[in-house]
């Protein structure tokens, strides 16, 4: 299993047990929990009980660092290595990290983890549909809604392999300087 | 360097905001597409345009455009 993945400036290491304090934290603050689908406090009993089923070649879920800062959590679960495709999600350890550079280099950098270490031919994600503003930043990225999802409370949104490269070619070459 | 040439340099990030509605007060969270992402691009137009190095510490210690335009003469 990769247990780390350094591009754009970004190193995702993939979390660890001990990592539960920073996580917990991240996920039940208040500039996270109410963007999630599950919206309640999760405590670490539920946590450690979710870890040990992610904790597998299936699911990828690492903690972002830039400058050796950690600043969020970054995902891809549920690999189907027939489909070549796996969900993608994120969340920040504060809203700040939205504003800047570092929440776009991390996702750069797990989508050229997904599609060049484990060359998958898509990700796809789902998003509240009331969050615009991730809807927005999925959109800008090349994520296309899925018509064929129906929800009541969700969108969902994929991403091409090519989609991705072709429409962040020029920041990603910047990005590669 | 001029702070109306910075605004329309900011504006050809910004594909879904009309021309001519950014001025140096307004606060850059507040336009509706800025995201990570077009904070990336307006980084890398910096870079190209000025040869200046802003970082996302100086965008995110900024509140307006003149804020981000007095960050880039100051470099």
């Amino acid at each position: 299993m990769v247990s780390e993945y350094t591009k754009f400036g970004i190193k995702l290491k993939r979390i660890d047990i001990n990592d539960y304090h920073l996580i917990l934290d991240w996920r039940n603050s208040e500039d996270v929990r109410p963007y999630m689908q599950y919206q309640k406090i999760i405590t670490l009993e539920e946590h450690l009980s979710w870890f040990y089923k992610i904790d597998n070649e299936l699911n990828y879920y690492f903690i972002g660092y830039f400058n050796d800062e950690p600043f969020g959590v970054y995902n891809i679960k549920d690999v189907d290595f027939k489909e070549n495709c796996g969900e993608g999600g994120l969340f920040l350890k504060d809203k700040s990290f939205w504003e800047g550079d570092v929440a776009i280099r991390g996702n750069f950098a797990l989508a050229d983890f997904c599609f060049n270490v484990l060359n998958l031919d898509y990700t796809y994600c789902h998003i509240l549909k009331d969050n615009k503003k991730a809807i927005n930043f999925n959109k800008q990225q090349g994520l296309v809604l899925d018509e064929s999802f129906i929800s009541e409370t969700s969108i969902r949104m994929t991403l091409l392999s090519s989609d991705f490269y072709k429409k962040n070619k020029k920041l990603i070459t910047y990005l590669s300087k | 360097m001029q702070i109306n040439d910075f605004i329309k340099n900011l504006e050809q990030q910004l594909s879904e905001t009309e021309p001519g509605l950014i001025h140096p007060d307004i606060e850059f969270r507040n336009i509706e597409e800025w995201s990570s992402l077009v904070a990336l691009m307006v980084i890398a137009m910096v870079d190209e345009e000025y040869n200046v190095a802003l970082t996302g510490d100086d965008i995110r210690n900024s509140t307006t455009i003149q804020d981000l335009f007095d960050k880039v003469v100051s470099k």
